[in-house]
């Protein structure tokens, strides 16, 4: 049996336990189970503040490693190479081109 | 010849179409009328292109070719579609009337659906004429056809001030960038005396005599070694390939939702296509010496680019807040992998990258039109506010989902087995390192997408979404590319040997696509 067809008979396999857990656990499952994120309440308190404070917002997540991990990397990516100006792109670019003919260059003259 | 017909049909009915929209709207004013009107055009070229697929790979078993008004090329333009431009047509057209479907969801409400649909139509057509052609000039007639479409579609929300700092970048690049592959191919025609793909192909291979077009002219190898830098530097920019890719996460993001998921999923495509046409059909490792040296050269330099790519986009992507920016960065970072395993110069490579192809314009698609609906719904696409939206909209949630899942390679959906033929190719090319940095980006990939899921499902909503209710306008493309998704899968060994090997085989001997056309001209020049 070739690898892809094994990876398919496998995940297939795979694919059939999962249902058999999921049905197992929606059989089990107690009634009532919150789907709109509405729960918890607490005392009146206004929902939204508290929403506010037990989630993490997305752009802040991972924010602590990155920062401290590669900060040097993003600050190189991010505020050097993607600035967002034509111009700075455009040095990148003009790089990529003359090296591109540089080389075909050589190789022509030195191959040929 | 008769038959044939629809390969040299499929661009100029789209394009007159296009062009024959805008007249109704001195007449009809409802929305419905146009929304028909673009879902039959895309149908009919989704008819075309799989009679078109059926013929090259089951009739005729070969390439085919539709000469324009009769005349032998180099004086004629010819369409030669070989199974890589059927494979390619039936990727554009299946997803493109998706798109389209989905459009007729995204425009309600919305002014200048008329000059929408002429542009969708104009770039479908740029798209196929791209892949049909048999014709060098023609390929970049129909690449500024392709072009003047995304222009004006980025632009479609004209006063966006992001929407127009984007288009206006990107059409200036696109300007230069089709410039430059027409300077290449004022060397092409000035040494070969052709532009014919087969004809510089036969010469690039013999340099000898090819019927009607006669001798060489000028020096073929200094002629290829500058037209091959020009022109993978023009494609490299359609493709997005680091460094050539900056336009894009300001591009897509500011086009209209089904318009990023056709520029992420096909449009790049087209530049790929372009990369692999120059580098095995027109040129390849079997060309005369030097121009084999340069292209092994280039394939190398591709090698890079596609991984530098990768790192770079897939690093990106984990400090983006913006959806849509995120998932432009991931298509940066598939056509990497993409252009890499393409650029290997093995068959299982060129395998891989096709199918990676595939997986990624169906993968893509998805994931933006999803995206989309959120992103309607919530009137943002900062992942900070769409906080908790995919809780009130559960399938489309689940369709995310399971394109994110593909697009990072979770068995049995698509995306797994192409990784795994790329992994397998970059490991039999003895280039280790390339199935660590497709591992690792990847995994920078993965960090991403939690943190899209944990923004648009897990995080508790912070707002109430209560009068939103799931459409079966949108929802049927959503599950239909799902369903695309999930058979790509699960058929992965029949898809790659019927399908794939059979492309690899013909892109690594061209001399069917040449003797093909070698035929047609000696029939019709005598």
């Amino acid at each position: 049996m070739d690898v892809l067809t094994l990876t398919v008979f496998t995940t297939t396999l795979m694919l059939l336990v999962g249902l058999i857990v999921l049905v197992s656990y929606l059989v089990v499952r107690k009634e009532g189970s919150s789907k709109s994120g509405s729960e918890p309440y607490l005392c009146g308190e206004s929902m939204d503040d508290f929403k506010a404070y037990i989630s993490v917002g997305s752009s802040n997540l991972y924010w602590g490693s990155v920062s401290a991990i590669l900060k040097k990397f993003y600050e190189v990516l991010r505020d050097r190479v993607h600035t967002g100006i034509l111009n700075d792109w455009l040095v990148l670019m003009s790089l990529w081109f003359f090296t591109a003919v540089i080389i075909s260059f050589i190789v022509v003259f030195v191959g040929g | 010849m008769v038959e044939l017909i629809t390969i040299g049909l499929t661009p100029p009915l789209l394009i007159a179409m296009a062009f024959s929209l805008p007249i109704f709207t001195l007449v009809v004013k409802r929305k419905l009328f146009y929304d028909i009107y673009a879902l039959v055009a895309l149908t009919i070229a989704l008819i075309l292109s799989l009679y078109n697929y059926y013929l090259v790979f089951y009739v005729v078993r070969g390439p085919i070719i539709y000469p324009f008004g009769g005349w032998p090329p180099p004086v004629g333009i010819v369409y030669e579609v070989d199974t890589l431009s059927a494979y390619f047509g039936i990727i554009i057209s299946v997803v493109m009337l998706l798109i389209g479907m989905y459009s007729v969801w995204y425009l309600r409400g919305v002014s200048g659906y008329e000059w929408y649909y002429t542009l969708l139509l104009g770039l479908e057509a740029g798209m196929i004429g791209c892949v049909y052609t048999g014709d060098a000039f023609n390929l970049f007639v129909m690449l500024e056809v392709l072009s003047v479409a995304a222009y004006g579609l980025v632009v479609f929300y004209r006063t966006s001030h992001e929407a127009v700092e984007a288009g206006i970048k990107y059409s200036l690049i696109g300007a230069v960038a089709t410039t430059i592959y027409f300077i290449a191919l004022v060397f092409i025609y000035g040494a070969f005396g052709t532009l014919n793909m087969a004809d510089i192909a036969f010469k690039s291979r013999t340099a000898s005599e090819f019927p009607f077009s006669g001798v060489i002219v000028g020096n073929i190898h200094l002629a290829s070694a500058i037209a091959l830098a020009l022109s993978m530097w023009a494609f490299t920019f359609k493709a997005a390939v680091v460094p050539n890719h900056f336009w894009l996460p300001d591009a897509h993001p500011a086009a209209p939702t089904p318009i990023s998921a056709a520029l992420s999923g096909l449009v790049v495509k087209v530049g790929v296509y372009a990369i692999i046409r120059f580098l095995y059909t027109i040129y390849g490792l079997d060309t005369l010496q030097p121009i084999s040296n340069v292209v092994n050269l280039m394939m190398k330099v591709l090698i890079v680019l596609g991984m530098v790519s990768a790192l770079i986009a897939s690093a990106l992507m984990i400090v983006q807040t913006d959806i849509k920016r995120l998932i432009a960065y991931s298509t940066i970072m598939h056509v990497g992998f993409i252009v890499t395993g393409l650029s290997l110069g093995t068959r299982l490579g060129l395998e891989a990258s096709l199918y990676h192809t595939i997986n990624h314009a169906v993968g893509k698609a998805l994931l933006f039109l999803s995206a989309g609906v959120l992103i309607n719904v919530a009137r943002s696409r900062n992942i900070d506010e769409l906080s908790g939206v995919g809780r009130y909209l559960q399938l489309t949630t689940l369709t995310l989902i399971l394109s994110i899942l593909s697009l990072e390679g979770l068995p049995p959906l698509a995306g797994f087995f192409s990784k795994l033929l790329l992994y397998e190719a970059f490991i039999s090319s003895g280039l280790a390192i390339l199935a660590v940095v497709l591992v690792v980006s990847s995994a920078f990939a993965l960090l991403a997408y939690i943190k899209l899921l944990y923004g648009v499902y897990f995080k508790l909503p912070t707002r109430e979404f209560n009068k939103v209710k799931e459409e079966w306008v949108y929802l049927t493309p959503l599950l239909i590319l799902t369903a695309l998704l999930i058979v790509l899968g699960i058929t992965a060994p029949l898809f790659v040997n019927e399908v794939l090997s059979h492309i690899s085989e013909e892109l690594t001997n061209p001399m069917k696509y040449i003797m093909a056309a070698e035929k047609v001209v000696r029939v019709l020049g005598g």
